[in-house]
C-alpha cells in the first residue's frame, strides 16, 4: 500500500511549514474567540440545573478536555502508525508535537471531573467509574509516551520506539475501559449515577458545543505550532530552515 | 579469478548520529574478491555507516544493495549474505566455548557438528578450550572465537569492526589469512579499523570518513 | 523455528547460572506478600479479602523486577546484534526469550500462590482459582513486559520506566485476574473472568511478539 501522492507532497517538511504558518493564525484566534464566547454562554448566559445548581456549569471545560484528551491520543498514536509504516518523518514529528497538548487536557479533564465528582457523588474520585479510570491511564500513557521519547538521545529511535508504545496503547485502552466497566459492574461498591444525558436542553447545550468547537481549533493550533517547531529542529541543518532563518534576521 | 560481479552497493548513504551528520551522498560498491577499508578518527562515523550497512541503523536517505536485494525488500535474504564481527565479541560469557560456536553457527542456518566445530577451534587456535566457559577465555582467545563463528558461518559479504582487536601479532597474521582466502573464494568485505597494515592481494580501495558538515 | 529453540536453550543454560537472580525473585515474592498482612496486622476476614489482589501486586512487581535480564545483557554483550542479523524474524526472538523467562520467572509464582493464598486464608476452590488466573495471566503480563523491555533495553537504568509503561497497560489482567478469584472465594462460578484471561493470552501472543520484535529493531541503534 502506497500513500497518495498529494500526501507525499503536504508532507514534505518545507510545504508543511509554510501552510501550517498560513493557517495557524485563523485556528488559534477563531477557536479562542468561540472558547471565550462559549465560556460567557456556558457560564452567565445557560440557566442553572435543576438538580445540580451552579455546580454541572464545570461541563463546559470538563467535556471538552476530555474529549480532546480521547482525540489528541488518536492522533498521536495514527501519527505514529504512519511514521512505522511509511517512514514519514513529519507524522512522527506531528506525533512527538501532539502528546504533551494532549497530557495538558487529559489533565484538565482529570482535574475538572475531580472537582465536578465532589458535589456529584461526594467525592472527588471513584475507582469504580470506568471513564475516571481510563482517562487516568491514558494520562499515563501519554507520560510514559513522552518519558520514553525524552530518554532515548537519537531522535529517529525515540520516534519508532515512542512510536510502537503509541500504538500497543491504543489497542489497550479499549480493553482498559471494557474491563473497568466489567469491574465496576460486579462491585458492590457505591453506585453511581450520572445525570440524564438526554435532557439537556438547547440554552445548555449550544455553549457546550461551541466550547467543543473552540477548544479542536485551539488544540489544532498550539499542536501545530510544536509540530512546526519539532519540524525546524529536526530539520535544522536543512538549506530550506537556513535560508527561512536568514530571512527572518 | 572467476567473473567480477558486484556484491555489494551502496547509493547515496546520508547517515546522521543525533546533531551530527557523518556522511553526505557516499557510494560505493563492491565486486567479488575486494576489500573495503574504512579509516577515520574516533567518532567518525565508521561503526555507524557498518551498521547501517547491515541494516542495525535506520537509512536516512540512499540504498544500499546486497546481491541486488535491499534490506526493506526482504530482510531475510540480505541477512542471510551477511557476516558480522561488531566491536563487541557477541559472546555468552556463562556458556562454554563449545556453546557459543554452536549457537553462532545455528543463527547463521547451520546446523552444529562437532568435527566443524572442533576444526574451527583448531584453525583460532582455540583447541582444547571446547568446554571451558567463555569467561575463563582473555579477551585475545574471546575475539578469535568470535572470529571462528564468523568464518564458520561463511556468509559472502563480511562487516568487520576493528576486527583485530585484542588480537596478538599471530592473531592479526591469522586473520589476514583466513579474510584472504575469504576473497579469494570470490567474498567480499568492509572492514573498520584505525591501522593501515592490511595487506591484501589485489587493491583495496580505502574510504577515509571525516565530519562532513 | 530452530534458531528459536536454539535461544530457548541458550537462555535456559544462562538462567540456570544466573540462579541467584531466581531465587532473589521468589523472596521477594513471598516476603513482600507476607509484608503487607503484617504490618496491616488485618483481622482473618478481610485478610481473605484482600489476598488475591495483594498476591497479584506483588506477582506483577517480581516480575517487572526480572524484566532488565531480558534483552539489556544481550545488548551488551553484543549478541542481540548477532541474533537480530540472523535471518529470523526478530518476532520469534522476542517470543523464544519471553517464553524462557516465564518459565523461570512466573511458572514459581504460580505454582507458589496457592500456599501463599491459603496463608492469607483462602480456602476451596480459590485455591486452585488463584494458581490458574496467575497461569493465565502472568505469560500476557511478560509479553507485555517483553515490549517495553525491548524499548527500554538501550537505557541504563530503564526498569523504573519500563514499569510505568507496563503498569497502565497490565490494568486488564490484573483486574480480571483478582476478580476471578474474588468470585470463586465467593462461592461464584469464576469461569468468565478465567475465559477472559484466556482471551488476552491469546491476543497478547497473537500480536506482542510482532510488537517487541519491531521494538527490538527500532532501538537497535
Amino acid at each position: 500500500m502506497r500513500l497518495p501522492n498529494w500526501l507525499h507532497k503536504f508532507a514534505s517538511p518545507p510545504h508543511f511549514y509554510r501552510i501550517a504558518a498560513r493557517i495557524e493564525p485563523w485556528m488559534l484566534w477563531s477557536g479562542l474567540a468561540a472558547i471565550a464566547v462559549g465560556a460567557f454562554g456556558g457560564l452567565l448566559l445557560a440557566p442553572p440545573d435543576y438538580q445540580q445548581g451552579d455546580a454541572y456549569r464545570i461541563i463546559y471545560f470538563h467535556v471538552p478536555a476530555a474529549y480532546l484528551a480521547m482525540q489528541l491520543y488518536a492522533l498521536m498514536a495514527i501519527g505514529s502508525a504512519i511514521g512505522l509504516i511509511w517512514r514519514m518523518k513529519l507524522a512522527y514529528a506531528i506525533a512527538a508535537a501532539a502528546a504533551p497538548v494532549g497530557l495538558a487536557f487529559t489533565g484538565l479533564a482529570l482535574a475538572t471531573g475531580m472537582l465536578w465528582g465532589k458535589p456529584m457523588w461526594g467525592a472527588y474520585w471513584s475507582w469504580g467509574d470506568a471513564r475516571l479510570t481510563s482517562v487516568l491511564v491514558m494520562f499515563f500513557l501519554y507520560l510514559g509516551y513522552m518519558l520514553l521519547h525524552a530518554s532515548l538521545e537519537e531522535r529517529s529511535t525515540a520516534d519508532r520506539a515512542a512510536g510502537i508504545l503509541a500504538v500497543v496503547g491504543v489497542v489497550n485502552l479499549p480493553i482498559i475501559k471494557f474491563s473497568v466497566e466489567w469491574w465496576s459492574s460486579l462491585h458492590q461498591g457505591p453506585t453511581i449515577s450520572r445525570l440524564a444525558a438526554p435532557a439537556i436542553t438547547w440554552d445548555m447545550l449550544w455553549p457546550l458545543l461551541v466550547m467543543v468547537a473552540g477548544s479542536v481549533l485551539f488544540s489544532m493550533a498550539v499542536t501545530l505550532t510544536r509540530a512546526r517547531a519539532e519540524v525546524l529542529l529536526r530539520e535544522r541543518s536543512a538549506r530550506w530552515v537556513r535560508d527561512a532563518a536568514e530571512a527572518c534576521a | 579469478m572467476n567473473l567480477v560481479s558486484t556484491m555489494l552497493e551502496a547509493r547515496r548513504l546520508t547517515i546522521w548520529r543525533g546533531e551530527r551528520r557523518l556522511c553526505r551522498d557516499l557510494s560505493f560498491s563492491l565486486a567479488s574478491g575486494s576489500l573495503l577499508l574504512l579509516q577515520g578518527r574516533n567518532g567518525s562515523g565508521k561503526t555507524s555507516l557498518l551498521r547501517c550497512l547491515a541494516g542495525l541503523l535506520p537509512l536516512e536517505s540512499g540504498t544500499v544493495e546486497l546481491n541486488g536485494i535491499a534490506f526493506r525488500r526482504d530482510p531475510a535474504r540480505y541477512l542471510r549474505c551477511l557476516g558480522w564481527l561488531g566491536h563487541k565479541d557477541g559472546l555468552k560469557t556463562e556458556l562454554s566455548v563449545h556453546r557459543n560456536l554452536a549457537f553462532r553457527l545455528r543463527l547463521a542456518g547451520l546446523a552444529g557438528k562437532a568435527g566443524k566445530e572442533d576444526e574451527l577451534l583448531e584453525r583460532a587456535g582455540l583447541k582444547g578450550l571446547g568446554n571451558r566457559a567463555a569467561s575463563q577465555l582473555s579477551f585475545g582467545q574471546r575475539r578469535r572465537l568470535a572470529l571462528a563463528g564468523l568464518i564458520g558461518a561463511a556468509p559472502p559479504v563480511w562487516l568487520l569492526d576493528e576486527p583485530d582487536a585484542n588480537l596478538d601479532a599471530q592473531g592479526r597474521e591469522w586473520l589476514q589469512r583466513e579474510l584472504n582466502s575469504h576473497l579469494d573464494a570470490g567474498g567480499c568485505a568492509v572492514l573498520a579499523g584505525h591501522r593501515m597494515e592490511w595487506r591484501v592481494c589485489g587493491p583495496a580501495p580505502q574510504l577515509i570518513l571525516g565530519i562532513a558538515r | 523455528m530452530r534458531i528459536g529453540l536454539a535461544v530457548l536453550r541458550n537462555e535456559f543454560l544462562i538462567y540456570f547460572k544466573k540462579w541467584i537472580h531466581i531465587i532473589v525473585n521468589i523472596a521477594f515474592f513471598i516476603f513482600s506478600t507476607s509484608l503487607f498482612s503484617l504490618v496491616a496486622g488485618l483481622e482473618q476476614e478481610l485478610l481473605a479479602e484482600w489476598g488475591a489482589g495483594v498476591i497479584w501486586v506483588v506477582a506483577l512487581l517480581s516480575m517487572l523486577l526480572a524484566m532488565p535480564l531480558l534483552f539489556q545483557p544481550d545488548r551488551e554483550d553484543g549478541t542481540l546484534d548477532l541474533m537480530l542479523l540472523s535471518a529470523v524474524d526478530p518476532a520469534w526472538l522476542a517470543l523464544a526469550k519471553a517464553a524462557a523467562n516465564w518459565c523461570v520467572f512466573g511458572l514459581p509464582l504460580v505454582l507458589l500462590s496457592p500456599l501463599l493464598g491459603a496463608s492469607y486464608g483462602l480456602e476451596g476452590i480459590a485455591l486452585l482459582v488463584l494458581p490458574a488466573t496467575l497461569a493465565l495471566g502472568t505469560p500476557a503480563l511478560i509479553l507485555l513486559a517483553a515490549v517495553a523491555a525491548a524499548l527500554t533495553a538501550g537505557l541504563r537504568r530503564g526498569v523504573g520506566l519500563l514499569a510505568l509503561l507496563v503498569l497502565p497497560l497490565a490494568l486488564p489482567i490484573l483486574l480480571f485476574g483478582v476478580r476471578a478469584t474474588e468470585l470463586a472465594a465467593d462461592g461464584f462460578p469464576a469461569g468468565a473472568p478465567l475465559m477472559m484471561l484466556g482471551a488476552f493470552l491469546l491476543a497478547a501472543l497473537g500480536l506482542l511478539p510482532w510488537a517487541a520484535g519491531a521494538a527490538l529493531r527500532a532501538t537497535a541503534n
